[in-house]
């Protein structure tokens, strides 16, 4: 043990007060031994993230930022605010000012669109990443204050720039799983750190016409209820869209904020807009055939082909039939030959008999090929002697004809969702048909429906509130909290989250502005 | 009162000379009345703290040798001759804390306290004492303890003469009568 250790650290329980990251398990792998000093003693040192979560809810914050643009730290030069912004299934956002004209984008290198820009926050002794991204266009203004803006987004930008048309993503991706889909399509927009949990495999064809990665992306998520997070760290994340809403199965929402730590709480009402709703999901095409009436068939003639007559190129007919002779092979004393006839319209063999009356011979039994459409030919072979003399052939066909037509026939798979106690409560508020072709099943088709219910109903309650700087809180989260003149006493899920810091003559102001849903 | 050296010019026994800190700090109060503070704070996680000078009473002749280096170089230093305070935190491993400021010169030497208990303090630029030692460089306020400080929140006290780098803000010339006239000379650490 001498040399290295492999570390893993977990969560394994959560804490009342602070349920986020306030427990953690740590198991220590020696990995390798020495003679004579058989790893007896082992130094861990675990940094416990409860820390962390503790600093972030102190009333008394030291808060240091450091942004560096293409590896050049440029902290000491940001002046006004910063700015940083994650919406739930949006891309992450930035914005900053640098005063320092060693900055200018005309003239410094580093300041250029798609340069990596990142931001760490320490807060009362502790690291957190905030952002990873890169610039989208720098921009310097001279009033005589000089500034440079910088906006920037996370690499979610990649997937939104990115056009293209992808056919058959299950064909190219490494597995028809839609989680190696998703991998492919964010690969074609070279992003390739993703974390992407196990999805089922698609079963019918998923191609995209001219769009964005992103919207590709989007819709291959949808249908597994999933939305799409980049990182702190610049990772894509799949997040499944559960609401937390449920106390029996998240005893302990993910923070708690009660008056003491809320500096502006505001709530706000709207109606519900959609309780019932139709989801259309894939089409499937079927061929029905139609037969028309059916009518016996009946012929009997004779062929007769002179001694220099050519078997090998006959064409002839009879009636509805077409006949054919073809050439199958050359004996030493016949030429061998299969004659087919065949019926334009629907025909069904039943009986029949070929007979060569002359100069040759008969190879075998009429038989008859059926093909697709129930269309029946009669085939035969014979042979005709060499040196070819004068041949002929008598053959009798009996049977029945009956037309047949088809038609092309599209079912589309659907679901119609309803909220049978929301419409109780608020009316019926129909919300028309949507469409999702790569939803492939009926359950599918509900659970997005169920989800585009559920969507509508957050504007009943939404609350957005100001706490002190806190870059532990993440969209998708859940957060409760408790005001006594609104009478707000409920969890929220936190859609929004939003980081301000202000660098006004030199003192800092941080807060954390969150936009939280209720779903009722 | 002592005199104020303030780049290369003397100015003797200013009266009504005023140093204030201004701490790096903002506040908001939370709905229920609390106060949230927000710190500025250094590589090292301390706080950030900010001197402000007014210097009333200047003669003329000092007030133009000051104008003068102050527009030369823009930023001057300053040494009031007055020891201020500074609280650090220890996180029992580091032994390496920056003062925010230079020392005044070799003399006086500063007060170090860690846990209320004084040490042997050395103004120097080594950077290897013993326990119970510490080093100050004068040159970039870095103090070496021989044992790393606990971590304990504010558990360093320093008491030191400091040398600000200041900037001349704005100076002021105000007529008392037609013929005096009285300088105030405001400046501010960078």
């Amino acid at each position: 043990m001498l040399y290295s250790i492999g570390c893993t650290a977990r969560i394994n329980a959560q804490d009342p007060t602070y349920p986020t990251y306030k427990a953690i398990a740590c198991t220590a792998h020696m990995t390798a031994n020495n003679t004579g000093f058989p790893g007896a003693l082992i130094d861990c040192t675990a940094t416990i993230t409860g820390i962390i979560v503790a600093a972030c809810r102190s009333y008394n914050q030291g808060i240091r930022l450091v942004v560096t643009i293409d590896d050049v730290n440029v902290s000491a030069s940001l002046v006004g605010s910063l700015n940083i912004q994650h919406d739930k299934n949006q891309i992450s956002d930035v914005t900053l000012y640098l005063g320092d004209t060693e900055y200018s984008p005309r003239t410094n290198s580093h300041i250029d669109i798609d340069k990596i820009i990142v931001i760490t926050a320490y807060i009362n002794g502790y690291e957190k990443k905030l952002f990873t991204g890169s610039l989208d266009k720098p921009s310097a203004v001279n009033t005589p204050d000089f500034l440079v803006t910088i906006t920037a987004r996370d690499y979610g930008k990649k997937l939104l720039d990115k056009k293209t048309t992808v056919v058959s993503v299950q064909d190219l991706a490494d597995t028809t799983k839609r989680n190696d889909l998703i991998k492919y399509l964010a690969s074609v927009a070279s992003v390739t750190d993703v974390d992407i949990p196990e999805m089922d495999a698609v079963t019918i064809d998923n191609s995209f016409t001219h769009q964005t990665v992103w919207d590709m992306i989007q819709k291959e998520a949808m249908v597994e209820l999933y939305w799409i997070k980049f990182d702190e760290e610049g990772n894509l994340k799949l997040l499944l869209d559960e609401i937390k809403s449920d106390t029996e199965l998240y005893p302990n929402p993910d923070w708690t904020y009660t008056e003491d730590r809320i500096t502006r709480l505001g709530y706000e009402k709207d109606e519900v807009k959609i309780n019932k709703i139709i989801v259309l999901g894939k089409t499937t095409s079927s061929r029905i055939p139609n037969y028309g009436e059916k009518n016996d068939v009946f012929v009997s003639d004779t062929i007769t082909w002179g001694a220099e007559e050519n078997i090998y190129d006959y064409t002839g007919s009879s009636g509805l039939f077409t006949i054919t002779a073809k050439g199958t092979g050359t004996g030493t004393s016949y030429f061998d030959y299969v004659l087919t006839f065949s019926y334009s319209g629907g025909f069904k063999f039943k009986n029949g008999a070929v007979t060569v009356s002359a100069g040759g011979f008969l190879g075998g039994k009429l038989d008859k090929v059926t093909s697709r459409d129930s269309l029946q030919s009669v085939y035969v072979s014979f042979y005709a002697k060499r040196p070819r003399v004068s041949t002929t052939i008598e053959y009798v066909i009996e049977g029945t004809s009956q037309s047949v037509t088809y038609e092309e026939r599209y079912d589309q798979i659907s679901a119609s969702v309803t909220d049978p106690n929301s419409i109780v409560k608020y009316g019926e508020r129909d919300g028309g048909s949507i469409e999702y072709p790569l939803l492939e099943t009926v359950e599918q088709c509900t659970a997005v429906g169920s989800k585009i219910i559920r969507d509508s109903h957050r504007l009943l309650g939404q609350t957005d509130f100001n706490i002190p700087f806190n870059p532990l809180v993440k969209t998708g989260q859940t957060i409760l909290i408790t005001d006594t003149k609104i009478g707000v006493n409920e969890r929220y899920y936190i859609e929004s989250v939003n980081h301000n810091v202000g660098f006004g003559d030199g003192k800092v102001n941080a807060e954390t502005v969150l936009g939280g849903v209720l779903y009722v | 009162m002592t005199d104020i050296a303030i780049g290369n010019t003397t100015i003797s026994n200013p009266i009504n000379y005023i140093h204030s800190p201004a701490k790096m700090e903002t506040y908001n109060r939370s709905l229920n009345g609390k106060m949230i503070v927000n710190r500025s704070v250094n590589g090292e996680d301390q706080p950030v703290s900010k001197y402000h000078f007014e210097i009333p009473g200047l003669v003329e002749s000092e007030m133009f040798l000051v104008k003068e280096e102050a527009i030369k170089k823009g930023n001057l230093y300053l040494i009031d001759y007055h020891k201020i305070i500074e609280v650090m935190s220890g996180d029992g491993t580091t032994k390496s804390f920056t003062l925010q400021r230079f020392l005044s010169g070799d003399t006086p030497v500063p007060e170090i306290e860690v846990n209320d208990t004084g040490l042997t303090e050395t103004v120097t630029t080594a950077t290897d004492p013993t326990a119970g030692n510490v080093f100050v460089n004068k040159d970039t306020g870095v103090m070496t303890f021989g044992t790393a400080p606990t971590d304990v929140d504010n558990n360093i006290v320093i008491k030191y003469e400091p040398k600000y780098t200041v900037h001349v803000i704005s100076y002021e010339h105000m007529f008392l009568f037609s013929t005096t006239a009285r300088y105030t000379l405001i400046c501010e650490e960078v």
